[in-house]
């Protein structure tokens, strides 16, 4: 379910959707507005490279225009368009002949001094070397708050498998970043959808 | 069962950066989008003749224009841009004439929002460039499929204007060529001796007065595009239109024009110098410029003009001058459709002559010295221009060729026409090539005289 707070103040998902399903890219264009940066964050860490991440949100979003009037509203809009960027980040994947090397995030290409950036490198780099449906997952669950249940939904696989991707990926990112083994879980209120 | 989200995990990856788009991202996915619009009311509306002498459709591109203003308003910057969006719900018909109509103003509230906070040539070109995205051309559908050709063209051309520019914005332009060219290139250094060589051509404001603070962009008409099958080379033919261009006058107010005047257009593109064509290749996952060649004869003077060494301006001049010489095949049926025309009139069927023409009028039989004379026309050969000839056209139903008739030379009462040699051609809506025009001279681009 779209969670309330992410509606245009007075309209609700389902205008809008309604207003996409007529042929309104007015509407269509307030719907990536909405989703725009959880998506490319998505497709970003997928691809691991800009250029293929701007490629492939163009073509996700044109799939979505084009499959929008046949969208049933049998899942979340939202799940629907993360299930589109998901599989057409997969379609350019498997077309890309060299394998990608992400050995620098790009948006820490500026000077920054803070002292947080050789971890966000490290957190990159090891997000990088993760098997994708392990990466897909966390970043799924643990970094936009997808609950098992929709997060399997959106991949087409079981809750119980987004549980055991879900585990072997967070053992491995908290090993590379030198993190203390996860012995219990911290509840947060805000992640289920 | 299910657990929690790892809060320490969720904030590392909160912590995390995500690149933003090109500025051209969403004018290229827009007009893509308007595009598949335009194509769902064509499908809908009864057929009708496509507006000839505009560079771009009206329907698509108004279309295009407003669904991009659209999105600009709602997504980039809150702007008022009145009826854009309850256009895209009339009738077909209405629909043209209102979006016609809300042209200017569209564009005028998305140059403004881009002014307001981009500061950069690219991104005024995106826009611009974005227009060409929107045709139906295979090859410009081709481009449109590779957004990184795209932006690479849109940009490069940006970057020219920036590159002929006098004074630092000139030696910024010539040092962020070497952006587009593999590193150490022969490309790069005739390009940069190309910019030397013209500077200050492409950098003219309105009236002649240097804008300040110029943002100025370039419209590059995209002609052909091929990309072979490994997806690592390319060729794209480009018909750079200089013209357009946008700058901040001293108060700071967005000023914009035509550095040739207004042509009437509604978008007022109109191409300057000859076609280029780019070989593209693709190195670790980036397009590159390997190659920029244009059949314009005053480039190894340019050369010259800009310091170039003895063997690269004239290795540019025999460049030119062997590709001057090619002879291009032509479609069967523009062939048909001389052949027509020589049969005609060597039967004397003058009056028949006319449905080969666009406009309906043939060649009367007064055109001729004696109309019925024992005179006899051979068609000889016909050939087309080289595409990068200032004879290559973007609308892909209008062509320019070489036609050889022999026969008598004081054939006609009056000059040109059918001994004339050159002629433009129609494709109309049956795909039947037309006659328009012949005796044009050529201008610039190789005499096939």
């Amino acid at each position: 379910m779209v969670k309330a707070s992410r509606m245009a103040p007075g309209e609700s998902g389902d205008a809008l959707v309604e207003a996409v399903r007529g042929g309104s890219p007015q509407a269509f264009a307030e719907l990536i507005a909405r989703y725009d940066a959880r998506l490319r964050a998505l497709a970003y860490r997928l691809l691991q490279d800009r250029e293929a991440m701007q490629d492939a949100m163009q073509d996700a979003y044109l799939a979505a225009f084009r499959g929008l009037p046949a969208f049933r509203g049998e899942a979340a809009v939202e799940t629907w368009l993360y299930r589109i960027v998901y599989t057409t980040c997969l379609r350019h994947l498997s077309r890309r002949r060299d394998p990608p090397v992400v050995l620098h995030d790009e948006t820490l290409s500026a000077p920054d001094p803070a002292e947080g950036v050789a971890l966000r490198q490290d957190i990159t780099t090891a997000l990088a070397h993760l098997p994708l449906e392990q990466r897909v997952v966390v970043l799924l669950v643990d970094g936009q708050g997808f609950s098992y249940k929709a997060a399997g939904e959106l991949l087409g696989v079981p809750p119980g498998t987004v549980a055991s991707r879900l585990s072997h990926g967070r053992a491995e990112l908290r090993e590379a970043l030198g993190l203390a083994h996860r012995e219990e879980v911290c509840g947060d209120g805000a992640a289920e959808r | 069962m299910e657990q929690p989200r790892d809060r320490e995990l969720a904030q590392h990856l909160a912590g995390l950066d995500t690149p933003e788009y090109d500025p051209g991202f969403f004018a290229d996915l827009w007009l893509r989008i308007a595009e598949e619009c335009h194509a769902s009311a064509e499908a809908q509306s009864v057929p009708r003749p496509r507006p000839r002498y505009r560079w771009f459709g009206v329907p698509r591109w108004a279309v295009g224009t407003a669904a991009l203003a659209a999105f600009v308003a709602l997504v980039v910057v809150t702007v008022s841009v009145p009826g854009a969006a309850s256009a895209l719900h009339l009738p077909l018909g209405d629909k043209v004439a209102a979006l016609e109509s809300q042209e200017l103003q569209l564009r005028q509230a998305l140059l403004g929002q881009l002014a307001k906070q981009l500061t950069t040539t690219a991104h005024v070109v995106a826009v611009d460039g974005g227009s060409t995205l929107s045709a139906t051309t295979p090859a410009e559908r081709l481009l449109a499929r590779n957004p990184a050709i795209s932006r690479l063209v849109r940009d490069y051309y940006a970057t020219q204007v920036l590159a002929h520019t006098p004074g630092a914005a000139g030696v910024r332009g010539r040092r962020d060529l070497a952006g587009f060219f593999p590193r150490g290139s022969a490309a790069l250094a005739r390009a940069r001796y190309l910019a030397l060589g013209t500077l200050g051509e492409l950098a003219a404001g309105r009236d002649g007065l240097p804008a300040v603070d110029p943002t100025r962009a370039s419209v590059a008409v995209v002609r052909d595009l091929a990309v072979d099958s490994t997806g690592t080379h390319a060729t794209v033919v480009v018909w750079p239109a200089v013209e357009y261009q946008v700058w901040t006058d001293a108060p700071g107010r967005l000023q914009w024009g035509h550095v040739g005047g207004e042509s009437g257009e509604s978008w007022g593109i109109a191409p300057g110098g000859a076609p280029h064509r780019l070989q593209l290749v693709r190195l670790a996952g980036r397009w590159l410029i390997s190659d920029d060649f244009s059949l314009d004869a005053e480039i190894p003077a340019a050369l010259r003009r800009g310091g170039a060494p003895v063997v690269v301006w004239r290795g540019e001049q025999r460049r030119i001058g062997a590709a001057a010489q090619q002879r291009f095949a032509v479609s069967t049926g523009i062939r048909t459709t001389f052949e027509q025309l020589v049969a005609l009139l060597n039967q004397r069927r003058f009056a028949e002559t006319g449905r080969l023409f666009a406009d309906g009028v043939g060649l009367r039989s007064s055109t001729f010295q004696h109309p019925d004379g024992p005179w006899r026309l051979q068609l000889v050969s016909v050939w087309g221009y080289h595409p990068l000839s200032e004879r290559a056209i973007a609308d892909p139903n209008e062509t320019s060729v070489v036609a050889r008739i022999s026969g008598p030379q004081d054939l006609l009462n009056v000059g040109g026409g059918i001994l004339s040699r050159l002629w433009t051609l129609h494709r109309d809506g049956s795909g039947q090539w037309l006659i328009t025009g012949g005796g044009a001279p050529e201008f610039g681009a190789p005499n096939p005289m």
